[in-house]
Parts: structure tokens; sequence; C-alpha cells
């Protein structure tokens, strides 16, 4: 079994222990995908296969507008219990894309179906009056979600995936300065710890809303990210480290466009060596863990930004390596 | 076989969540709320707590036959609902979220204690849990707002009590910055304040110089007081970090915040030996080494 087989996998049947994951099918087949194509498999995988697979995705397409966050929120019509998600819809574009760069003709027609009209007006009414954004909204744009900065994160990535310009950068970035605490870290909300996760979300939105992160206070949040690193990195001041970090901290480094010295290299390196399964070459979030396919994406991902082969404002590998 | 046989209960389990999910639903179309409807809903968060979709119809359909302001008996068996759930898994965000709306039903009936001895019990459990610790910011606001008191004192002493257990405790020092700035907004001695917490951090900081998290937050309250008062206080604090660095040559964020002290506080006298610790940084930090040298080049 290799980390190829890893990925299929959860593409097909997950066993119950995943039940937890039912409302998330669509993460779960971004990493798979993202992680196909970053292992080098993806080419390989049949046209059928790739358009069976875009055509589940846009099972999830409400009202070609936007996707829900799993198949298994299918209620049959659109309502308050089924209605699109700004997760699902980021992890959908972004499997649809890579399914499209590899000539899927599903995946194609199902993003080229997409109103993007009607997108713009609902990334507007996820955003709240402070300027923070939920997952999911009501039509008159109450929230039927928390606020967090992952969703300003993907708000933003979905407008950049559909090429639209809808949203309010101002409102939006002056919200993101809000979520940065006393350390440079930024946090899911105003008042919260800074994390490695919240803090590339934050980045990556000001970014693709085109501001400049050379100023204060980022000059702090360089500081808090650099500090993570012990071996590999931690997501927040003091706790266990995790691969996932590599990614998000890395991910908020190259952001910064912040050159890092050979020791913090090598010293990942060998973190990424300990926490990769021996037998089917994926990973898991600690040495001598179980692999999953969120850190065995998310380890490829940090290695190929190494590289300038992974687009952090995306989140997706870059068109040169397809 | 053995293989077979757990792949066809995992086929049993599966199929029992599909069809209690479909069930589900078929009762919201066909608008059927009523208290078989509550137990699918419990059915299935039973199996997966995640399910957003099951919580918002659980509470749609306590609304739709109990009213929008739902009496103390439900609050409180939704609560236990909940706890339940939360000692399994203290970490998933529509616990919170159910949570919250339960209690802000109707704040006045809430034994809000109950609430601080639940978010106490997931922080004992897990000091860093910062759902946990935001969710008491939100408890204890609450509480103020029904009780028309502040509490900011009693949760000075609270996050006290955590960070002397463990002075790693970052969400406690965290949670204490904004404690500190809410009540140094409304103090007439910011001085006093600040001082008596400086004395509380440089405990940790001495104590094991080799831990990160106490550094950050005794930098934050180095930078918080006046501008007058502050060069002596720097310069205190300096010559005994600079005594601390003897003792510890290897004391890495010792080395960090001596160097952010003499370059944010005495650009102008002490370039040299700023330089020297730098230098020294490079040598002793090669993961940062880059930024290190960043600096010395300025």
């Amino acid at each position: 079994m290799t980390v190829d087989s890893l990925f299929k996998f959860h593409l097909g049947l997950l066993p119950p222990q995943a039940v937890t994951e039912d409302s998330n099918r669509l993460a779960v087949a971004y990493f798979a995908i993202c992680g196909l194509e970053l292992s080098g498999a993806l080419p390989d995988v049949r046209p059928d296969i790739l358009n069976s697979w875009a055509r589940t995705v846009a099972l999830n397409l409400v009202d070609y507008m936007a996707f829900r966050g799993s198949w298994s929120m299918n209620v049959g019509a659109p309502c308050v219990y089924d209605c699109p998600d700004i997760m699902g819809t980021l992890f959908a574009l972004q499997v649809l894309t890579l399914l499209a760069r590899r000539g899927s003709c599903d995946a194609n027609a199902t993003l080229q179906s997409i109103n993007t009209a009607k997108t713009a007006d609902w990334l507007r009414k996820c955003v709240q009056p402070d300027g923070s954004v939920a997952a999911r909204v009501r039509d008159d744009g109450t929230p039927i979600s928390e606020v967090d900065l992952r969703f300003t994160y993907a708000a933003c990535a979905v407008q950049r995936l559909l090429h639209i310009d809808a949203l309010d950068g101002d409102k939006i970035a002056a919200y993101i300065a809000r979520c940065v605490a006393f350390d440079g870290g930024i946090g899911a909300f105003p008042g919260t710890e800074g994390h490695a996760g919240t803090t590339f979300c934050g980045l990556a939105a000001l970014r693709l809303l085109d501001r400049d992160l050379t100023a204060l206070p980022f000059v702090s949040t360089k500081r808090f990210l650099l500090n993570l690193q012990g071996s590999g990195f931690c997501g927040r001041i003091g706790k266990l480290e995790d691969t996932c970090y590599s990614f998000w901290v890395g991910g908020s480094l190259a952001l910064l466009e912040i050159d890092r010295p050979p020791a913090s290299l090598a010293t990942e390196d060998d973190f990424l060596r300990r926490t990769e399964d021996k037998l089917t070459g994926g990973h898991s979030p600690h040495p001598d863990g179980q692999p999953d396919v969120m850190h065995s994406c998310l380890a490829l991902a940090a290695l190929a930004l190494r590289e300038n082969r992974f687009d952090p404002l995306t989140s997706l590998p870059t068109r040169d390596t397809t | 076989d053995i293989m077979s046989e757990q792949k066809r209960k995992n086929r049993e389990k599966i199929d029992r969540f599909i069809e209690l999910k479909e069930r589900l639903f078929d009762s919201r179309d066909a608008g059927i709320y009523n208290d078989e409807t509550v137990a699918l809903t419990t059915s299935l968060l039973d199996l997966n707590p995640e399910l957003y979709t099951a919580w918002n119809l659980r509470r749609d359909v306590l609304i739709a036959l109990h009213g929008q302001s739902l009496n103390v008996k439900i609050v409180n068996e939704e609560l236990l609902y909940v706890t339940k759930k939360l000692r399994a898994k203290p970490k998933i965000y529509w616990l919170w979220n159910y949570r919250k709306w339960l209690l802000q039903v109707d704040p006045s009936v809430i034994s809000w204690d109950q609430e601080l001895a639940l978010v106490d019990m997931l922080l004992e459990a897990d000091g860093r849990n910062f759902h946990g610790w935001a969710y008491r910011r939100f408890v204890i606001q609450c509480m103020e707002n029904v009780q028309k008191t502040s509490l900011v004192d009693s949760e000075l002493a609270y996050t006290e009590k955590h960070v002397k257990r463990n002075l790693s405790n970052y969400s406690a020092w965290f949670n204490r910055s904004q404690l500190i700035s809410r009540l140094s907004k409304q103090t007439q001695d910011r001085s006093a304040l600040f001082s008596k917490e400086l004395e509380l951090i440089k405990k940790a900081v001495f104590m094991d110089p080799f831990d990160e998290s106490p550094w950050n937050y005794y930098r934050w309250v180095l930078s918080n007081f006046d501008d007058a008062e502050r060069p002596g206080i720097v310069q205190n604090e300096i010559d005994e970090l600079e005594e601390l660095l003897e003792e510890e040559p290897d004391a890495v964020w010792c080395m960090e915040t001596l160097t952010q002290l003499y370059s944010t506080y005495q650009p102008n006298t002490c370039a040299t030996r700023a330089v020297q610790l730098l230098q020294g940084l490079v040598e002793k930090d090669p993961l940062r080494a880059n930024e290190y040298k960043d600096l010395l080049a300025q």
C-alpha cells in the first residue's frame, strides 16, 4: 500500500470511525485529490474516474451558486438545513479546479455552470456587520454558524478561484487586524489566542485582498511563527508539534516572504521523516501515529511550498506541475 | 472470518446512520415537529455529535414545540445532554454553539455557578483548551450582565491559580492579559497594577528561563508602563536579565528578550551589546538565524 492508496481509499466508502467526518466529505475529497496531485499520481487516474469524482462534487452544487459541505446534507430541496457552506464551496472549487486541469470535462462543465453573480451576492451576505464571515447564512444574511477566521480565508479564496470581486476588502482587513493578539499571533476571532492555522488564514486572506504585510503588527507575527518551531512546528506556543503545522506555519512564512535558514529546513525534514508511516508512506500528526489524509496531504504541501510548487493563496499545487 | 465479520458490522453501522438521517429529513419535509423528531436527533447526535444539521433541527423543533422561551426544565435537560457530549469531546464547535444558545434563551434562570463549574472541569482536564477559555470569557460576561457586577478580580485569582500550577500555561497568561487590559482602563493606579503583574511574571521567567511561554507575556507587561516610568523599570529588568544570562548562558529566550529590550528602549546607548547578543543568537538558535542576521544588518 502506498500513500496513493490511502488517498484513493478516502474517496470511496469511509469506515464507521470516520462518521464524524460525514459533514466534511468535501474536505476529505480535497485532501485526497490534492494529495494525489502532489504525489504525482493524479495524471495516471483514468478520465472516467476523474469525471465520476467531479460529478459527485457537482451533486453538492446548490442553485448553481455555491456548494454544501457534504452530499450527506442533501435533504432534497434547498432550505435552511441544506444550504451552501463556505468551506464546502472552497473545497469543491479546489477539487474541481484540480480535476479540470487534468482534463475532466465534467469538472469543467460544473465550473462553467456556476452563476458567479449569484455567488458574489451570497459571499457578500456571509460577511457580517463587524467584518467577520459566517460559514452559512439565511437569505436575509443572519448567520447559521459561528464566525471564524477560517471562513474569512475561504471567502477570499473562493472569490479568487471564481475570478470575482465581491467582498469589501477594507471591512474584512480591519476585522482581521482585530484578530491579531498582543504577541503577533492571529486568532480565530478577536480576543483569542494566536494559532498557526488561523494565522495562515488571516495572512492569506489579507494577501488575497491585496493588503501589505510588511508593516506592524506583522513584524511580531513573523516572530510568533518562527518561535513555533521546536523540531517540527506547533500550532500554539507551548503545545505539541504536529505535521500539519509544517503547512500552516510554512505557508504563513511563505506569505510573509521569509527565507528560512538551512537549520530550520533540516530540522523540519527530520521531524517529517519521523511522522511518516514507513509502510504506507502517509503522515500522521505525531511520530508513531496513524496516517490520515489531511496530514498526508499537508506534509506533501509543506514540502512543495518550500520548492515554490504550491500556492498558499488558493492552497493548490501551482499550475507548473501539471 | 474476522475481516468479513468486521466489514458486516461496519456496514450495519453505516446503514443505521443513513437510515436515521433519512428518517430525520423525512420528518422535516413533512413538517413533523414532535418529541419523536427530537429523539431522532438524539440518536443521530449520539452517533455523530458533529452533525450540525441535527443540532439546528433539534433547536428548531424544540422552539416549535415550546416557543422561543423554552421552560427551565427543557433548558436544563438540554444542558445536561450537551454536558454529556462535552465530557467526551470538548473540542466540537457545535456543542459550544448549541450551549450558548441555551444559555441565552433566558439568562436569569441559568445556574451560572454550574456553568463555571463545567468550564473549570474542562480547563482542569486541559488548561490549553482555547474553546474552554473563550467560553469562560462568554460565561463571565453573561454573569456580569445578569448580576450587574464586575468579576475581574475573581477571574484574576482564577488565572493566577492556573499559572501558579503551571507557569507554562500560555492560555492562562493570555486570559490575564485581557483582564489586566480591562482593569487598566478602569483603575486610577496603572503603575501599581502593572508592577504587581511584573512581579508575578518575573517569578515564572526566572524559575524556568528555558520555557518560552512566560517571556512573551513578560515583554507585554513591560510595554505597558507609562513612558515616564518605563526607562527605570526596564533598566532594572535589563540588569537582572544580564545576571540571569551569566548563570545560564544558553538561555536563548533570555537573550532574545534582552535584544528586544535594548533595541526598543535603548537603541542609541546599547547597540554594541545588542549586536553581541544577536551574534550569540545566530549560533545558539540556528532555527531562527536569518531573523537575527536581518536584525544585525539593520
